[in-house]
């Protein structure tokens, strides 16, 4: 388990704390996502969560182990994706990936070689780092983070900048690491990522944890909004919607708005009273809506 | 062992660190081609020789050996032979070069070139009257090399202090002060005496700046004269003149000499490649981000820090010793004498000293600032700062406070100077090889408390960035 008691952190000459008290926890084979607005606080969790960054109050214990009084040996449970990964920008991936072999406890050299290959990276060994596209030192920096084979992941902002291809095989890769038994703290902006691939969402807002929410009753709540295309919108049509939530109709679409809508239901009710249902999508800005009513909430 | 072995091996590969070593090594070898040759048997003098004839004008004469000075440094003398005799025959070296092996300066107008002057051949110390009857450097040092004149530096006798004559006990009331003033070999009194006033406790001192255009002269004659006109007592006191051709003045060039050529060259350079090779080892890695994975992985952060620092400090330290080394072949070239192995200990000691100084240096401040760029041209100013310019900061500021320039001032001002503090150490040994010398700087003498300061200074930085980073960051 990777556990957070307390976390608070604020920086020198700043009044108001960075984060303020966070308490979360990650388990294996679980994929826990962290949201909240820019400056919200999540990139500073990370970066104290994997011993970046020091906190001013708090601890971070992985598999009972504490990150501050055995960094060594927690250190080498927990890999680190930053949003931004830097490394000597004038050092080639060869030799950056030697020294990080050594300094994570003597890896043979082998193991990153295979990881090079895994992330498609053996054709740019020689490059140095700074010729690398971000998507490229995205990959580079999961290969460094996945040197010591650590127990956790923690993402920041993988999906940042990535074009499909790459997203598609940073997504692949969290699925099979929770396969594997890993656990995964992901941050992202991008909510709907979070929604496929998270099994608990955790919010965050200036610096203090919000809300945790199971991935499934966040699909609940998250569609308010729903879309509907019939062959015939008369006024039974829209009296039978009405019973899901506020509708509003233009030709043949009725737009309904509500809580908790569940588009399995509304498409059995049409088809069961005779209509033809050609289209049914939930509306893609609500899970928005959602995070930012939690947001306002929570402010 | 093993992680410093790794990083050193990093560090080593980086450009900046062979840029750094091979900037070593050039020093090390062009230094002793840019000496004067050291004259072969010819006794060099030092000793100062000054004399007032007018105003504020001041001229000075000082020989100073060859090996001291950077070949085609120009420097001239213009020496006033007027109201001169009865002493040794004087050189005019007008024009001279150090070339001849002597060091000299004209100032005749010393409040304002003289400053400038010196700062550009560092040509600044130690030079004071604590007794108005020796005024002799009792030594300089090539670069090291002083005299305070009116303006920004103190040279002139400002005050005279009438002191317990033995046999007087006590002030009889009424007692004035005369003075009689003659240019320096002029004839003795009977001249016009002037009073300065009343004395009224002993010791008292008198400003004898305003005397007129004979005033700090050579010599000053005095008398205490009390109530009923008696005279109590007749002093005579000399500024100045020290025959430099006197045999038991000369001081005999050697390598050590030459060697202090070398010395602040280096020291400059050693400092720019430890702030190179800990800005490109550390700094940069902080300032940029490039720790950031670092850290994230089994990596503790005093292993971190510590083993870093002590790559830098090999990669320069290497540098130093083996430029130190070159510097040793190089050097029969322009020398006449072998330097005795302790010089060459302590040079590289002394060089070593100071590339942990100032590596722990730049790894403190990558912790005070967030720009990479700021930090590296900081750095560089700052060591141009205690290396080149030090000297004449401490004056300057010593006086903005009010502070007289003297030893003691000079001594604080080691003190306050990691650069100084350790390439003083090879001041000390080479002042010893040249037979003893008494040094500029009383501080320098104790070779203990050198050590000390260049310990603190070695270690009080990175320990202060180590703390930084284990507790706040």
């Amino acid at each position: 388990m990777l556990e957070v008691t307390g976390l608070s952190k604020t920086y020198l000459l700043r009044h108001d704390p960075a984060v303020d008290r966070v308490s979360l926890q990650v388990g294996p084979k679980e994929v826990v996502g962290l949201i909240g607005l820019n400056g919200a606080g999540k990139t500073t969790t990370l970066r104290i969560m994997c011993g970046v960054t020091l906190p001013s109050a708090g601890e971070v214990e992985v598999d009972g182990l504490s990150l501050r009084h055995h960094k060594e040996s927690a250190s080498r449970l927990i890999g680190w994706v930053p949003e931004q990964p830097t490394h000597d920008p004038s050092a080639t991936l060869t030799s950056l990936l030697r020294y990080y072999s050594d300094l994570a406890g003597e890896v043979p050299y082998g193991v990153g070689e295979g990881l090079l290959e895994a992330w498609g990276l053996a054709d740019h060994e020689r490059k140095h780092f700074r010729e690398l596209s971000l998507g490229l030192k995205r990959r580079f920096a999961i290969v460094v983070a996945s040197l010591t084979s650590p127990r956790y992941y923690l993402l920041d902002e993988p999906f940042n900048g990535l074009d499909p291809v790459a997203m598609a095989l940073f997504r692949k890769w969290i699925v099979q690491s929770r396969e594997d038994g890993s656990g995964v703290l992901l941050s992202s902006h991008n909510l709907n990522e979070v929604q496929s691939l998270c099994d608990r969402v955790l919010v965050i807002h200036r610096g203090r944890f919000v809300s945790s929410v199971r991935a499934a009753e966040l699909a609940r709540s998250a569609h308010q909004g729903l879309t509907v295309v019939v062959d015939r919108l008369d006024p039974a049509a829209v009296r039978l919607l009405e019973q899901f939530g506020e509708v509003s109709c233009a030709g043949l679409t009725a737009s309904i708005r509500g809580t908790g809508i569940d588009p399995g239901r509304v498409n059995t009710a049409l088809v069961q009273a005779g209509y033809v249902v050609r289209q049914l999508s939930t509306d893609e800005g609500n899970l928005e809506e959602y995070f930012l009513r939690l947001v306002e909430e929570a402010t | 062992m093993r992680p410093i072995l790794r990083e050193t091996l990093r560090a080593a590969r980086n450009p900046a660190a062979i840029v750094a070593v091979v900037l070593l090594l050039a020093t090390g070898t062009l230094t002793p081609r840019l000496a004067a040759p050291e004259p072969a048997a010819s006794p060099v003098y030092y000793a100062v020789s000054a004399n007032y004839s007018g105003g504020y004008q001041f001229n000075f004469l000082a020989y100073g050996s060859a090996g001291n000075v950077l070949e085609g440094v120009p420097i001239s003398l213009l020496f006033y032979a007027e109201n001169y005799s009865g002493g040794p025959p004087l050189k005019n070296l007008s024009g001279a070069t150090n070339s001849h092996g002597f060091l000299a300066f004209d100032w005749t107008h010393p409040q304002c070139r003289c400053g400038l002057e010196m700062v550009v051949k560092r040509a600044i110390y130690d030079y004071e009257l604590p007794d108005p009857a020796s005024s002799i450097l009792t030594s300089f040092n090539s670069f090291v090399f002083s005299v305070r004149s009116e303006g920004l530096f103190e040279s002139r006798p400002s005050q005279l202090v009438v002191g317990f004559p033995d046999d007087v006990d006590s002030v009889p009331s009424g007692t004035s002060l005369e003075v009689c003033v003659t240019s320096p070999g002029g004839t003795p009194p009977p001249c016009t005496p002037r009073s300065l006033g009343a004395v009224t406790e002993l010791p008292q001192a008198f400003p004898i700046r305003d005397l007129g255009p004979q005033s700090d002269a050579a010599r000053v004659h005095y008398s205490l004269v009390n109530q009923s006109g008696a005279t109590i007592g007749t002093y005579n006191v000399s500024y100045g003149s020290l025959d430099p051709t006197d045999p038991s003045n000369a001081v005999v060039t050697n390598a050590g000499s030459s060697l202090q050529t070398a010395v602040p060259t280096i020291s400059f350079v050693v400092a720019l490649a430890a702030v190179l090779v800990g800005y490109t080892t550390y700094g940069r890695d902080r300032l940029n981000g490039s720790l950031d994975p670092v850290l994230a992985l089994p990596v503790t952060r005093r292993r971190l820090i510590l083993s870093r620092y002590a790559a830098s400090l090999a990669v320069v330290g290497s540098g130093a010793a083996m430029g130190a080394v070159i510097l040793g072949l190089a050097l029969p070239a322009v020398s006449n004498t072998p330097v005795p192995p302790t010089i060459w200990i302590g040079l590289i000691a002394a060089f070593v000293g100071e590339a942990a100084i100032f590596v722990g240096l730049v790894f403190l401040a990558a912790h005070l600032t967030r720009s990479g760029s700021l930090l590296l041209v900081g750095l560089v100013l700052f060591v141009t700062l205690l290396t080149l310019l030090w000297d004449p900061l401490v004056v300057v500021l010593g006086r903005s406070l009010g502070l007289t320039a003297t030893r003691s001032l000079g001594s604080t001002g080691y003190l306050m100077n990691p650069a100084e503090s350790a390439v003083s150490i090879v001041g000390y040994l080479a002042f010893r090889l040249d037979g003893g010398r008494p040094l500029l700087i009383p501080t320098l003498t104790n070779p203990g408390l050198l050590s000390a300061l260049v310990v603190t200074w070695a270690v009080v930085p990175i320990l202060l960035a180590w703390v930084i980073f284990q507790v706040r960051d």
